[in-house]
């Protein structure tokens, strides 16, 4: 396994060699510096933040143990509900809304000591691809600020790039600097997308391995939260803290919590099959195509993994059966935002349906209201048939040829985007073009694979992922392979 | 593709999602719902025989241990937009 940034400041931070608090200073001053330049942060909680780094330091100079986390600064995606801490999700409808209790996910970091810095911009209720649907501004990617040494920013540049989205700031603050670690979710590429734009690693767990209570879900049978981090080492080391059985969330019944990763964590494994489709190339950018290639290539020469090429025909359906189930599903997702319970004011208490029609109106944004119309139409009696049955079919059919394509080889490779990161505006116009960049990702979740993005290459200053997608349940091995990969490509 | 989504079928639709969009923006809403539907019919030719899927788990009860939890209402409460004597007030429905 090649150095990991994670694993060093852990173990620095556990040894007495650098202290939470002053990990914490060093994400701070960075944020401080620089993130008016990023633009990743809803709200920061420094405050809060320095408080806990006290208690880690404490129990560390009193020999007491502590947890896996000790000392690692996170940043959460703001779908994730932080207790007294504002929940946007991105969007005007819940600009001041105060959760009222922890996720999950959050309780979970905290048992482990870890110190929650602040929440992080994304679409607006995550839906989108780039950032741009956040109500509240745009998150810039930080291959559009920093130079080479991750120092100089350059805030005056008129080429600002997205940095994928949904999760775009969870990404971007971990290339920035500002944190260790961050929190994010991803429902058809929400994790994948930025960290390949970015160039960090990032990790959609199977279907139903952490818990999503305490999420805004925007999509309940696609979406998991999941790590993001620089290197595999810390989505394997926050997985194995995030994930495991919440009876509070049925879809976790079964699942066993992901293991920490063990000292051979990343080592070669020989003779692993690895399925190569050729649809993930196709219509691929030939240079982003090319990068990936070259870097499987180099992988399997140095590791001894047998390259095997498959072909998946369904992945054609997946971005139809992705988005016609997505449209349904967070059409009845929003239904609870009316303004009444919580969520942006009503000006006017006249009737019911008008006054909570204006609300809606007024504070959903654009996206999310054609996700909404288009997942009413398609569920409505009339058309359920045409298009809402259809598209459940169309998953089994790329369900089922996934799961075959997994049983002749372990796992699957290929580019995480068919593109690199636009310019920010590009795409604005045209909402199917925007949907399609989703095409190499969204068939992980339309069959709740495990799935994660590696850095393989960079084509000028654009970073390019490497999707590694394994079989259900299969988290551990995936990231694992992960960092196997990452180590081979040598700290690309 | 079934018939072209009109005006009218967006109209009919965002007063079922309680929105009301303008008019431009039911022209323009209608345009897109056309175009990415059109696009989406490609799943016509997934095979009829093909079993729907809803989910990719097989269900399972999650029961939780047989013990009172106890919650601070008054977090809960702190997002009504109008409240009176500890209770939501809401417009009036008819």
């Amino acid at each position: 396994m090649k150095t990991s940034k994670t694993l060093s400041t852990t173990n620095a931070i556990k040894s007495g060699g650098l202290t939470a608090s002053a990990n914490l200073e060093a994400k701070i001053a960075r944020i401080e510096k620089y993130d008016s330049a990023v633009k990743a942060f809803i709200e920061t909680y420094f405050d809060d933040a320095r408080t806990a780094a006290k208690q880690v330091d404490a129990k560390i100079a009193a020999g007491k143990p502590v947890g896996k986390l000790a000392g690692l600064v996170v940043a959460v995606k703001n779908v994730l509900a932080v207790k007294d801490k504002k929940l946007t999700c991105a969007s005007k409808m819940l600009e001041n809304y105060v959760a009222p209790y922890d996720a999950a996910v959050i309780e979970k970091l905290q048992a482990e000591d870890a110190i929650i810095i602040g929440s992080l911009n994304c679409d607006e209720f995550a839906c989108g691809s780039d950032n741009t649907k956040s109500a509240f501004f745009a998150t810039v990617n930080p291959v559009s600020v920093f130079d080479e040494k991750g120092e100089i920013a350059n805030f005056s540049t008129s080429e600002k790039y997205v940095p994928g989205g949904s999760s775009g700031a969870s990404a971007a603050a971990v290339a920035a600097g500002f944190c260790d670690l961050a929190l994010a979710t991803d429902t058809g590429g929400s994790i994948r997308c930025p960290a390949a734009f970015c160039g960090v690693t990032g990790f959609k767990p199977t279907y139903g391995t952490v818990s999503r209570y305490g999420m805004a879900d925007m999509s309940m049978s696609f979406e998991q939260i999941g790590p993001m981090a620089p290197d595999a080492y810390g989505c394997a080391l926050l997985l194995s803290v995030i994930s495991g059985k919440d009876y509070r969330d049925s879809t976790t019944a079964k699942t066993i919590a992901v293991a920490s990763p063990a000292p051979d964590f990343g080592a070669a494994k020989n003779k692993i099959r690895i399925g190569v489709p050729k649809e993930y190339f196709e219509g691929a950018n030939p240079a982003v195509a090319k990068a990936v290639k070259d870097a499987i290539g180099r992988f399997a020469e140095k590791s001894g993994c047998e390259l095997v090429e498959i072909s998946i025909p369904a992945v054609k359906f997946g971005i139809p059966a992705y988005y016609l189930l997505v449209y349904s599903e967070f059409a009845s997702a929003m239904q609870k935002y009316d303004g009444l319970k919580y969520g942006a004011k009503p000006e006017s208490n006249d009737e019911l349906v008008p006054t909570v029609s204006k609300v809606r109106t007024a504070n959903i944004g654009k996206e999310c209201k054609r996700r909404i119309m288009l997942g009413t139409y398609i569920t409505t009696k009339e058309h359920k048939d045409a298009w809402y049955t259809k598209a459940l079919k169309a998953r089994a059919y790329v369900r089922q040829q996934f799961d075959d394509a997994l049983e002749k080889c372990e796992f699957i490779v290929g580019p995480t985007m068919p593109n690199l990161a636009w310019k920010i505006g590009e795409k604005a116009a045209d909402p199917l073009q925007a949907y399609l960049e989703d095409v190499l990702t969204v068939p992980a979740n339309l069959c709740g694979l495990p799935a994660g993005s590696v850095p393989c290459a960079k084509i000028g200053k654009l970073p390019v992922g490497l999707q590694v997608i394994g079989k259900r349940g299969a988290d551990y091995e995936t990231v694992s392979l992960m960092a196997q990969i990452e180590s081979s490509l040598n700290g690309c | 593709m079934e018939k072209k989504i009109t005006k009218q079928d967006i109209e009919r639709v965002a007063s079922i999602a309680r929105l009301s969009p303008s008019q431009d923006e039911l022209e323009g809403l209608a345009a897109d719902a056309n175009a990415i539907l059109e696009y989406f019919s490609l799943i016509d030719e997934i095979p009829d025989s093909v079993e729907p899927q809803t989910y990719v788990l097989s269900h399972e009860n999650a029961l939780r241990p047989d013990e009172e939890k106890k919650t601070d209402p008054k977090g809960i409460r702190r997002g009504f937009n109008r409240q009176q004597d500890n209770h939501m007030l809401a417009p009036k429905s008819f």
